[in-house]
């Protein structure tokens, strides 16, 4: 089978499933069962007919109307997995989005790390005038190393996944320095500014390493596996044109 | 004799399905074989429309499915395979007890019992 027959009988899958509302997992497992049976019939009927378009057109005939087998897929669809649907929408939109930069996506996560810093840091100074009666002065001093130290929260978690999702594709020696220069580059940073900030002890320099090196380290290799997954299916089927 | 289609499969395909697996476990298009040999040849069922009905009874805990482990030459593509629960053999045997039931009143209704 040519890869152009190939891509247009993945488009007679995906014109079904792509508009079912459900979580990605399901819908993986639909597209790949509904395409080998797709597979399965063109080969069959190009057997019969011994031409690839009357083939397909015939494959395609008993298959069925896509927007018809939308609605029952959509039937058959549990209600909890919408759940699963909304987090992966969410998911699409904040994220990953396939085909962004590391850079661009690195500062859209600094931006969003630095504002949930600084809606935290807003909750605990309220908190504290309200115990204090005041606003207290050190901690308005500390309030922008601290957002600066959240938004570089961002920057590494988005390096580091990157770089994980990068090295479960290929398990190279090179993918291995790159994710060790990650993690040494951004201990040297966040100590760096964390230190110079909050002043030199062991003490503080555990908590930095684990606040933005160890943590974002562990959320990266939780969400890597995850966004290949999403950036498999984008070249896979998410970028077929359907209309 | 006319094709047997659409509305008139409507409600009976996942009784059908669940038939085609007493005879042991399938993948899709060995099910719709066997429902095609099974009508002779007069049963038109959009293909595509299998997969929502085994994906119901298989919620409804009538089928159960493993993925096949070789996709045989099919671009990576998987089968699932799908076999009869007890559950599944139960409603299987319900529903032929409505059919029996349905022929026999309809059928008396219309003259047409044999």
């Amino acid at each position: 089978m040519n890869p152009s027959t190939l891509t247009r009988l993945k488009i007679l899958v995906e014109r079904a499933v792509r508009p079912v509302r459900a979580g990605a997992a399901r819908k993986a497992s639909m597209r790949e069962e509904l395409l080998a049976h797709l597979t399965a019939v063109f080969e069959e009927e190009l057997g019969r007919l011994g031409d690839e378009q009357a083939a397909l057109a015939r494959t395609a005939e008993r298959f069925g109307d896509p927007a018809e087998l939308t609605g029952q897929l959509q039937a058959s669809v549990p209600a909890l997995d919408t759940i699963d649907y909304l987090i992966d929408r969410l998911a699409d939109r904040a994220a990953f989005r396939p085909g962004e930069s590391t850079l661009r996506r690195a500062l859209r996560y600094a931006l969003l790390s630095g504002a949930a810093t600084l809606l935290l840091l807003l909750v605990m100074l309220l908190g504290l005038r309200g115990a204090l009666g005041e606003w207290p002065p050190h901690a308005i001093r500390l309030t922008a190393p601290v957002l600066l130290i959240g938004g570089y929260l961002g920057v590494t978690l988005c390096l580091c996944e990157a770089s994980l999702r990068r090295l479960l594709g290929e398990r190279t020696g090179r993918s291995w320095l790159r994710l060790a220069l990650i993690v040494v580059g951004s201990t040297v940073v966040s100590l760096a500014l964390g230190l110079g900030t909050f002043g030199v002890s062991l003490d503080r320099g555990l908590w930095l390493f684990f606040f933005t090196v160890g943590f974002p380290l562990v959320l990266a290799g939780a969400l890597a596996r995850g966004f290949a997954a999403r950036e498999r299916y984008h070249e896979e089927w998410g970028s077929l044109q359907i209309e | 004799m006319e094709p047997i289609s659409g509305d008139k499969l409507r409600g009976h395909l996942e009784t059908m399905v669940l038939s085609t697996l007493e005879r042991g476990e399938a993948h899709g298009l060995e099910i719709l074989r066997r429902l095609e040999e099974a009508g002779c040849g007069l049963l038109r069922l959009k293909e595509g429309s299998l997969y929502p009905a085994l994906y119901r009874l298989e919620a409804a805990g009538e089928v159960e499915a493993d993925w096949e482990e070789e996709p045989h030459g099919r671009r990576g593509a998987r089968r699932r395979i799908y076999r009869l629960t007890t559950r599944g053999l139960q409603r299987l045997n319900e529903g032929r007890s409505e059919w029996r039931q349905f022929v026999q009143v309809i059928g008396g209704i219309l003259g047409a019992t044999s």
